[in-house]
């Protein structure tokens, strides 16, 4: 194994506010994790798909398998070294081995380097190539992204989204990494520029045999990158689709709305969707499962006990107590 | 008063003057009296654009050319005034942000029941009822209570809801909506498209929908509109558009979206949108279509019949059976 996360948990405790009395009022009961005991394995050269809602802890996942975040309790093991033990000189070297990729191709590049400067950055910081293969290095990345040479000399600013997209991803090759981690890389994009970058994206896999981790709301979209899918939902990992199955075939109450819900290239699909109850239930509860309240098949059961993921055979695991 | 009425934009055309480049070019198309249209096309198409000339909000240094007849008058000859008697009252507009459409320092409540006393005429206990009524007819649980709340203590898609509420207050005959999902989750997304749908049905509204997104258009519209670079460039009932485009950047949009199927390549249109001030003098999508001959750039290219209702901006029709193959969803849409 390449990458695992053993147990990975991450709570943000709201402080007493620097006014008086501003203090999140939940500071007292229970809080719930952001995220909750998620256990993941990748393979070299293998792609894992991670798909849920906002909050449902997924971004900070990435940041907890970057080590951008420490998590509270969990291990992550990168060739069986584990990651949250290291020091920070050590960890600064390890942080080269498994880069991330934002949402936002605006605010994740400096907008007073040139597209040349802030990848030839990477290949200095981290001793990559000597320094006069440096603007060799830096075309070859910026063809692998289908950017043309001469974007060398410009400005972040001179770029489309699309584009700037392509800056990102050649600056996280840069690196050399083991893993990629892609964290909602066309959420912001149109339409027909998603299409592109996801094709990049699913030909630089193939090419340079990288490993992913790849994060979005969209199940189509996570299916069309990773042939293995984690579905979170309040922090946990509640299902985990292995190749083979079809989306179709998801079991967990919440993946069925998902797929349900999913908006379609088809007249009319609206009509045809059945009742959802999303927002009924705005707030998580607080223990049993995080899904109850707005679960159709809600029990007793759920609320007292957080159903453990449970394999079902051949890889795919639900976590949910009326999954027979 | 008449409830239903017909809304017709003719060959409107939104100019900056600062770039001297029209960014909306002679856009023509009809809604019908309870009628749902959809406008499709990617930032810059000037989608967002032709939406808002219909309430006349313009940014600085935009001029409006053409005629937009509603109610048997035309907007862009309305003074002042006029115009914003209309807004909010027989023509009311829902925007993608509700958190920045609504006001942060009122109670949602009174943000409604400002609507309500300022086309209304009620008075301000009226106007409070009513909009409690509002908010229970956008599907807010215990809405007397929650009408007393601040904005910033709903969640994304409540928030939406209530600036629904908002936007319907002063039953409205004509509602446009831009993009009024693309902020949300999504299931709370199809949930606030249905309750535009259902409201829209019950009162018997026209929708004029803005999206960069076909499948929530496909989901909502009788009809669409597709546009690209600041012209509508195909036109039909949402049916026929889905099953049979007419125009290679349609398809192009349908293809760029990502099937069920591993392992079968994205047929992704390249390249980028242009510069609306470097287009060619034809069409406009030619640079990035793979039908693309020289007699589609040399002189302006009309709008074509395909079939009854169903219009296409395109002399390179004959040749799209190729590009229409890839199009996986339209067969599985059969039943």
């Amino acid at each position: 194994m390449l990458l695992v996360a053993e147990h990975l948990t991450r709570t943000y405790v709201h402080r007493r506010g620097w006014l008086q009395g501003t203090g999140a009022p939940g500071a007292r009961g229970p809080v719930r994790p952001a995220l909750a005991d998620a256990s993941l394995s990748l393979e070299r050269g293998e792609a894992i798909g991670v798909v849920g809602e906002s909050g449902s802890g997924k971004s900070t996942l990435a940041r907890c398998l970057a080590l951008l975040e420490r998590p509270d309790t969990g291990r992550v093991l990168l060739e069986g070294v584990d990651l949250t033990r290291l020091g920070r000189r050590e960890l600064r070297r390890s942080r080269r081995r498994i880069q991330v990729v934002f949402q936002d191709p605006y605010s994740s590049l400096n907008p007073r380097l040139t597209v040349g400067s802030a990848l030839g950055e990477v290949l200095s910081v981290h001793d990559l190539v000597p320094r006069d293969q440096i603007p060799r290095r830096v075309e070859t990345l910026l063809d692998q992204v289908g950017l043309p040479a001469r974007a060398v000399g410009r400005y972040p600013s001179d770029f489309s989204g699309g584009q700037r997209q392509r800056i990102c991803i050649a600056r996280a090759l840069a690196a050399n990494p083991e893993v990629l981690i892609a964290d909602e890389p066309v959420s912001a994009l149109d339409v027909s520029i998603q299409a592109q970058i996801l094709n990049l994206l699913a030909d630089l896999r193939v090419r340079l045999r990288l490993s992913m981790i790849f994060i979005s709301h969209d199940l189509y979209v996570v299916r069309y990158i990773a042939p293995k899918i984690a579905v979170m939902f309040g922090g946990r990992i509640v299902e985990v689709l292995p190749p083979g199955v079809p989306l179709e075939q998801a079991r967990h109450p919440y993946t069925e709305a998902l797929l349900a819900a999913r908006s379609r290239l088809e007249p009319g699909w609206l009509a045809r969707t059945g009742q959802l109850n999303a927002e009924l239930a705005a707030a998580l509860p607080a223990t049993g499962c995080p899904f109850r309240a707005r679960c159709p098949h809600a029990s007793g059961v759920c609320e007292e006990i957080d159903p453990p993921l449970r394999d079902l055979g051949g890889g795919h695991a639900v976590a949910c107590h009326h999954v027979p | 008063m008449a409830r239903k009425e017909a809304l017709e934009v003719d060959r409107l055309t939104v100019t900056f003057a600062r770039e001297g480049r029209a960014v909306v070019r002679n856009v023509s198309f009809t809604i019908a009296p309870g009628e749902a249209f959809g406008l499709v096309g990617e930032s810059g198409s000037g989608k967002s654009l032709t939406c808002r000339a219909i309430l006349r909000l313009m940014p600085r240094g935009a001029s409006i050319a053409g005629r937009i007849m509603y109610g048997g008058r035309d907007l862009l000859g309305l003074s002042d005034g006029e115009m914003q008697a209309l807004r909010g009252s027989s023509i009311a507009m829902v925007f993608q942000d509700p958190l920045t459409a609504l006001n942060p320092v009122l109670r949602v409540g009174d943000s409604i029941a400002q609507v309500i006393q300022a086309h209304g005429g009620l008075g301000r206990r009226a106007a409070r009822t009513r909009a409690v009524e509002m908010m229970e007819r956008v599907g807010i649980r215990d809405a007397g209570r929650r009408a007393a709340a601040y904005p910033h203590e709903f969640s994304g898609g409540m928030r939406q809801r209530i600036h629904i509420a908002m936007a319907l207050a002063a039953r409205p005959t004509l509602l446009l909506a831009d993009e009024p999902t693309t902020a949300l989750d999504v299931v709370v997304q199809a949930e606030i498209l249905r309750l535009l749908d259902d409201l829209r049905r019950q009162d018997g509204m026209s929708l004029l929908l803005v999206s960069h997104d076909f499948r929530v258009v496909a989901g909502l519209c009788d009809r669409v509109g597709v546009m690209y670079a600041g012209e509508l460039v195909e036109v039909g009932a949402t049916q026929t558009v889905l099953r049979r485009p007419e125009h290679p950047y349609t398809i192009g949009l349908m293809n760029s979206l990502p099937e069920a199927v591993l392992g079968e390549r994205l047929r992704a249109i390249p390249g980028s949108p242009p510069d609306p001030g470097l287009l060619p003098p034809g069409c406009a999508f030619a640079p990035r279509c793979e039908l693309a001959r020289d007699s589609c750039t040399a002189a302006p290219i009309a709008m074509a019949e395909a079939v009854r209702g169903h219009w296409a901006r395109c002399i390179r029709r004959d040749q799209l059976d190729e590009m229409r193959r890839g199009l996986v969803m339209v067969g599985a849409a059969g039943a």
